[in-house]
């Protein structure tokens, strides 16, 4: 034993050039028996703040320590019962409330279809509270340990066998404790220094870490600034995925053509699906047998004739009956059509007082001089009344006067609509009491209803 | 500290009421950690030319798998053989060949350790980390076969701007879940098994930066105890863990195709034959990584033959149970008497792909059937060559499995035949690149053996006392 203690000694003189505290003993056992043997020992000597380090888990050191049973099971089962809850809630949340799913008629939720997730996240939350709850639990990681500075303590690693008394327990003593250890029989003791020395981080690094973390928010900073800031410049798009496909757009160049246009013009002899506009008493309102003679430049707004004359539209061999059938739902729609398109300048009844109208006047009467609006004609009043329906369409489709063209706006069917419905309101502007039905004459009487 | 002295005999031979010791020649304690930590110490310019030559080679099919992919995504998936209507080619029939490779590590850890079968610990921690990189194959796969890989987050259920939310009943999505799962919870068991050696390296490092990084990664292990204690009770438990993962996992994989209505996918046995199949190429490939592994490592005394001996045993009998589920899916293919369901089977055997379906019989039934010698089973470079054949049938049931029931669907007017393209060819490839790069670094830097558990299991030293008991 002599040789150990002297060991110890030495080993004691090399670390107190910093006035070291003495933290402990430390006693090595030629193997895994010798060990156990010597554990159960200390722990009878009373020691609590012990401890055995050894390369593997030696079979029956627990016992001979008195280590009690770990609580780690618990906390493993807490986690599990943990991860379960937060599948069958993330499962029920997200397919049976939140957005649920119809899936060939099966329940929204249903236990048997949610098991296999549960399970692994039963098995995922646990497994991580076995690791990580093992780690807490054994106060790890912790990377400075006294007993990693005596250098034959590195084969606790591989194949030495050592006991470790520290200081901080009570029955701990300078040479007592030695002494103990020395009888039970170990191949040497040492005893653990703790250096008094205070290792602190270099003060130089203290500028050096703020101005890394300064730097480190700049990133962030940037991205903050950005997301406030509007920007005319087009979005980073880091993956387009369709938003730009080769293609020929409208009005773009191409090589692939001679030409070098994009846009190809019909073939010859051709007609595009929808443009064929054989008949011509619904689509232009003029009559079929006499339509060919009709120069079409005379159906514009302020046509001249060659001769520098202004086209008398009247003359032109309009239709006289609408080429739809006339029913209720034409007429509810031209209504509808008609308050939507026309009543804004024309006025609800045809009289030619729109909002539109009216404000303009406004504008017209307080700037004398200014503006050009020019006031709708009545559509009850005797000139439109003698039109026949084919200029009326024809009125719609390509404006008159001021008036602009509806034909983009207003497809073809409405537009018959709309003549019939202003055959109604022709109807009902011109005329007078008598040609309201007697029995309901007194209606029109009666007070508004509120 | 005395050292036990065994006169080489031959560990294979069964004597009655002994047992074979798990460490072979003159091993204690201390050369059992030298031998271990032999390759990972040596100075690089000392390293075997044979370590250089196989990295170099794993590193230029890594390569060809990076290209791969970057071609991949630029292009899109057209680059595969993919087409209607055959939509999972290779892509899924590796990624299921890796996941069950992936098999065999957790298997060995978990299952072996709670059956008390203490051989495990010569080959567990190669086994686990060859799991970690076969799963990270796996994963590769469907990650970049759903095309927009920059949408890959669209897998997982995040709060969107979409407010959508994954659908849980499908299969597919139990896929992410369970894969996930196994990945994280392998590599927590591996990582956990490596502290105490990982702790070993530390205190034999000599330069700085490896005491750092072993330092670092040991996370401050001193081998007290109470610390085993609670650390061993952390094994267990993981092992318990672990054991009903490895099954659901396969399960679950098998369920992307059994929950399918497609005749020759439609089966309740595929959850157990899955399973099987994956312990079986695992076994067959944790083999034939270790066989010349323990020679490169100097391992042989810690791996030994008899290892070996015993995974050809489970190979032998997990080959078995493959056999009998192939001939089972026959048997209630005609019993069942659903015609379509009788069409996929014989089409499978004598339609076009009859070649693969005979290449998958031959290397997974029969060459697995040279087992029952004993010499076959205790021959290193026999095995390898057995284990090669089970590996190229395994990939092959996938491709049988995906493949010939997809190419004959319900409409006989959209049926195909598939053909794979060559980036199909060197992305699997690459694959194995990835999985032996991996597999050498390995070798090259952490703990090939657990050296601790190989030490708890090792006979004590002379003492007066006997070890436990």
């Amino acid at each position: 034993m002599s040789t150990a203690v002297e060991q110890s000694d030495s080993q004691a003189d090399d670390c107190t050039e910093d006035q070291a505290v003495l933290a402990g003993y430390v006693a090595q056992f030629p193997n895994p028996s010798a060990l156990k043997k010597a554990a159960s020992q200390v722990r009878d000597a009373g020691f609590k703040e012990f401890d055995c380090y050894v390369p593997f888990p030696v079979h029956g050191i627990d016992e001979a320590m008195g280590i009690k049973m770990t609580r780690l099971p618990y906390i493993v089962l807490a986690c599990a019962a943990m991860g379960a809850t937060t599948a069958i809630a993330l499962q029920f949340f997200t397919n049976a409330f939140d957005y649920k799913y119809i899936i060939s008629g099966k329940p929204f939720f249903s236990l048997p279809a949610n098991i296999p997730i549960t399970f692994e996240l039963a098995v995922l939350f646990s497994a991580f509270g076995a690791l990580l709850g093992m780690l807490a639990l054994n106060n790890l990681p912790k990377f400075y340990n006294r007993l990693f500075l005596i250098d034959p303590f590195l084969k606790a690693t591989s194949n030495g066998f050592f006991i470790a008394i520290e200081a901080k327990d009570p029955k701990f003593h300078e040479t007592d404790t030695k002494e103990f250890l020395n009888s039970l029989q170990p191949s040497e003791v040492i005893a653990c220094l703790e250096p008094n020395q205070n290792v602190k981080i270099p003060k130089a690094l203290l500028p050096l870490a703020v101005c890394i973390m300064i730097l480190g928010l700049v990133p962030l900073v940037i991205v903050a600034r950005m997301r406030v800031t509007p920007s005319t410049t087009p979005r980073i798009e880091l993956v387009h995925d369709m938003d730009y496909q080769p293609k020929l757009k409208t009005q773009r160049f191409s090589k692939m053509f001679a030409d070098g246009r994009g846009m190809r013009p019909l073939i010859a002899g051709t007609v595009a699906r929808g443009d064929l506009r054989h008949d011509t008493a619904f689509y232009e309102g003029l009559l079929p047998d006499q339509a060919d003679e009709v120069d079409r430049s005379f159906l514009l707004p302020n046509a001249k004739k060659p001769d520098g004359t202004s086209v008398s539209l009247e003359t032109l061999p309009w239709v006289t009956q609408i080429p739809l059938p006339v029913d209720e739902k034409l007429m509810a729609r031209g209504q509808e059509r008609y308050n939507i398109y026309c009543s804004l300048c024309h006025g609800l009844s045809g009289k030619g007082d729109g909002i539109i109208t009216q404000r303009a006047m406004q504008l017209q009467a307080a700037n004398p001089g200014v503006g050009t609006w020019l006031l709708p004609i009545a559509l009850y009043s005797e000139p439109v009344r003698k039109q026949k329906v084919g200029q009326l369409f024809n009125t719609i489709t390509h404006g008159v006067r001021k008036m602009p063209s509806y034909a983009a706006q207003i497809p073809v069917e409405d537009r018959w609509a709309i003549v019939l419905y202003l055959r109604a309101l022709q109807e009902s502007g011109s005329g007078n009491i008598n040609d309201v039905p007697a029995e309901i004459r007194e209606q029109l009487n009666a007070e508004p209803k509120p | 500290m005395a050292s036990i002295t065994t006169t080489p005999f031959d560990v294979t031979v069964e004597t009655p009421g002994t047992r074979a010791p798990l460490v072979t020649g003159n091993n204690d304690y201390q050369t059992v950690t030298d031998k271990v930590c032999h390759l990972a110490e040596k100075p690089t310019h000392t390293i075997p030319k044979a370590y250089w030559v196989a990295l170099t080679l794993c590193l230029v099919l890594l390569a060809n798998l990076g290209i791969c992919i970057g071609i991949l995504f630029t292009q899109g998936v057209g680059v595969w053989g993919n087409m209607s209507p055959v939509f999972w080619g290779w892509p899924i029939v590796n990624f299921v060949f890796w996941v069950g490779i992936g098999h065999a590590g957790t298997l060995i850890s978990a299952i072996l350790f709670l059956f008390r079968q203490n051989w495990r610990t010569g080959i567990n921690r190669a086994a686990e980390a060859m799991t970690i990189f076969a799963v990270v194959c796996a994963g590769l796969f469907p990650g970049i076969h759903i095309g927009r890989i920059w949408v890959f987050f669209w897998l997982f259920p995040l709060p969107n701007s979409m407010l959508l939310w994954p659908q849980f009943r499908s299969p597919l999505l139990w896929d992410v879940f369970a894969v996930g799962t196994y990945a994280t919870v392998s590599i927590l068991f591996w990582y956990m098994g490596m502290i105490p050696d990982l702790a070993t390296f530390r205190d034999r490092a000599v330069t700085p930066i490896r005491q750092f990084a072993y330092g670092i990664l040991s996370l401050g292990w001193t081998g007290s105890a109470r610390c085993w204690h609670r650390y061993e009770r952390a094994y267990l438990l993981l092992a318990a863990l672990a054991a009903p993962l490895v099954l659901s996992v396969h399960t679950i994989v098998s369920f992307d195709f059994a929950v399918a209505q497609l005749p020759g996918w439609h089966t309740t046995i595929f959850p157990p034959y899955f399973v099987a199949g994956a312990v079986f190429s695992g076994f067959a490939m944790v083999a034939t990584l270790l066989i010349p592994a323990r020679i490169l490592c100097g391992l042989q005394d810690i791996i030994t033959i008899r290892h070996l001996e015993s995974m050809c045993k489970i190979m032998l009998a997990t080959g078995l149970m493959v056999g009998y589920a192939y001939a089972m899916e026959f048997f209630i293919a005609w019993y069942g008497g659903n015609p379509y369901e009788q069409f996929a089977f014989v089409n499978r055997a004598f339609g076009p792909y009859w070649w693969a379906y005979w290449t998958m019989v031959s290397c997974n039934v029969i060459s697995p059937q040279f087992f029952w010698i004993k010499w076959c089973r205790t021959t290193p470079w026999f095995i390898a060559i057995v284990c090669v054949f089970i590996n190229i049938g395994m990939w092959f049931e996938r491709f049988v499995i995906t493949v010939s029931s997809l190419s004959r669907d319900f409409l006989p007017s959209s049926w195909g035949y598939f053909k794979p393209t060559p980036i199909d060819w060197l992305m699997l490839i690459g694959s194995f690149g990835l999985f032996f790069t991996l597999f050498l670094l390995f070798c090259r830097f952490l703990p090939v053996v657990a050296m601790a558990e190989v030490k708890s299991v090792m006979p004590e030293p002379d003492t007066d006392e006997a070890h436990g008991e």
